[in-house]
């Protein structure tokens, strides 16, 4: 079923809907909650409470790309768990990829609360100007929160010059946020 | 601001980024595999290819025919062609160095092999003369545009028409405060709408966007050049079935993807 078809079947309120998301992008949003969260009841949770969210937003959202507005939410479900978790952090799969962000921020936390939307653009900002390669390999680490050792199996690199291309745009990352008065 | 802000922030990554990072990426040959491929011809171009029929008894000629010359930067930001027994130099900003010809060669065609490139093999074709620079398949550096060294433009294909031009959700690098103009093209009887920007006075750089539909595309120059050239060189280009784009240059195409480049 096409994406267009599935999208259908939302604006017509049928139910339907959700199980043909499911059979087509079940693994697809599973394995990037997985990497996040590493208690498979939270992963579980979070993967129902994201088939709920897509219902709930579709309409009046409709996604042009189904896949990634689901991969969207999936995120930011789980980076809200992650929160939940964050007073006794438990080992889950970000945990490095957060270490490795408060290393952006030169390890320490402000109580200055920032602008969503800004930071989003901001952060968006800096990756347009990154080389395509840099900024995909970035993207595959911030937003999929896949490991070195995938991405390198992805891009045909050693993982060595992954970690090392991840180290040096994150303190890219970190000059462009001080120069934009972030940090 | 926490580390949770941040990796809030990227959930919001623009959906053309996360496109792109889910391609499978183009497979490019290592430079260093690439001097040896070319270090390799020169040895044997003295000796095998001397005597091409004995060496077409002796290995395989099956192989792909597609290898001529590649062109690669260095470290001081110069275009080098390799080819089996040259090697170019030139800046962009010195077209007038460049070769009006190539001359192509028996050359050593290299091919996979579980996950090894095999440096046996090579291919018995004619040598030919190719017209050398017009078009050019340029590297990573400049962002996979293609050169058009006559007219001093890069014509660079984002591969991505998914959002429309103009809106702001387009993956170009427009500075937001600088203002698209939007301008109807006429080109060989079909309408092309185009956007276009001038995007630094002082250094006279414009870019000029437009869509086939399937793909955006973005031409930038230094020049000010006409709407015929502009229009020969959308003309130029066109799209095939195979979702790739092709700039055409008299009887051949270039492939847009194929890294390192042909030199057609």
């Amino acid at each position: 079923m096409t994406d267009e078809e599935i999208i259908a079947l939302y604006f017509a309120r049928n139910e339907d809907a959700i199980a043909a998301t499911q059979r087509k992008y079940d693994g697809y949003c599973r394995s990037l909650i997985g990497r996040l969260l590493s208690n498979p009841r939270d992963v579980e949770e979070t993967v129902s409470d994201l088939w709920l969210k897509a219902w709930m937003s579709i309409p009046p959202n409709r996604p042009e790309r189904l896949g990634l507005y689901l991969a969207r939410i999936g995120r930011n479900l789980a980076c809200n768990r992650l929160r939940e978790n964050s007073a006794a952090r438990r080992g889950d799969g970000a945990d490095a990829l957060l270490d490795e962000l408060s290393e952006v921020l030169g390890g320490v936390s402000t109580e200055e609360v920032v602008d969503a939307k800004e930071l989003q653009r901001a952060v968006n900002g800096f990756l347009r100007r990154l080389p395509e390669r840099e900024c995909s390999i970035f993207v595959r680490r911030c937003f999929w929160a896949e490991s070195a050792a995938e991405i390198a199996r992805r891009y045909r690199m050693r993982e060595n010059t992954v970690t090392v291309t991840l180290h040096r745009t994150r303190k890219k990352l970190r000059e462009y946020l001080i120069k934009e008065g972030y940090l | 601001m926490n580390e949770y802000d941040l990796f809030d922030a990227f959930g919001g990554v623009d959906d053309a980024l996360l496109e792109r990072s889910e391609r499978k990426p183009v497979r490019r040959l290592p430079l260093r595999k690439a001097l040896i491929a070319a270090a390799a011809v020169m040895a044997l171009a003295v000796t095998v290819f001397a005597a091409p029929l004995i060496a077409e008894l002796l290995f395989h000629t099956d192989y792909e025919k597609t290898f001529v010359g590649f062109v690669s930067e260095n470290a001081d930001g110069k275009i080098v062609v390799y080819a089996d027994t040259y090697r170019i130099d030139f800046t962009l900003e010195n077209p007038d160095a460049v070769p009006v010809h190539f001359e192509s060669f028996n050359i050593p065609t290299y091919f996979e092999q579980n996950g090894w490139y095999q440096d046996y093999g090579y291919d018995l074709t004619e040598n030919r003369r190719y017209p050398c620079m017009e078009y050019m398949w340029l590297p990573s550096k400049y962002s996979n545009s293609w050169c058009i060294f006559s007219q001093s433009v890069f014509v660079q294909p984002p591969y991505d028409a998914s959002a429309p031009l103009g809106t702001g959700q387009f993956f170009l690098p427009i500075p937001p405060d600088y203002e698209l103009f939007e301008e109807t093209l006429l080109i060989l009887d079909r309408e092309i709408t185009s956007y276009r920007v001038d995007y630094d006075a002082n250094f006279g750089e414009r870019y000029l966007f437009w869509t086939d539909g399937q793909y955006a595309y973005q031409l930038n120059t230094t020049t000010d050049i006409t709407e015929d050239v502009i229009g020969k060189i959308i003309e130029s280009i066109e799209s095939v079935n195979d979702n790739s784009s092709y700039l055409k240059t008299g009887t051949h195409m270039i492939p847009a993807q194929l890294i390192p480049s042909c030199i057609p």
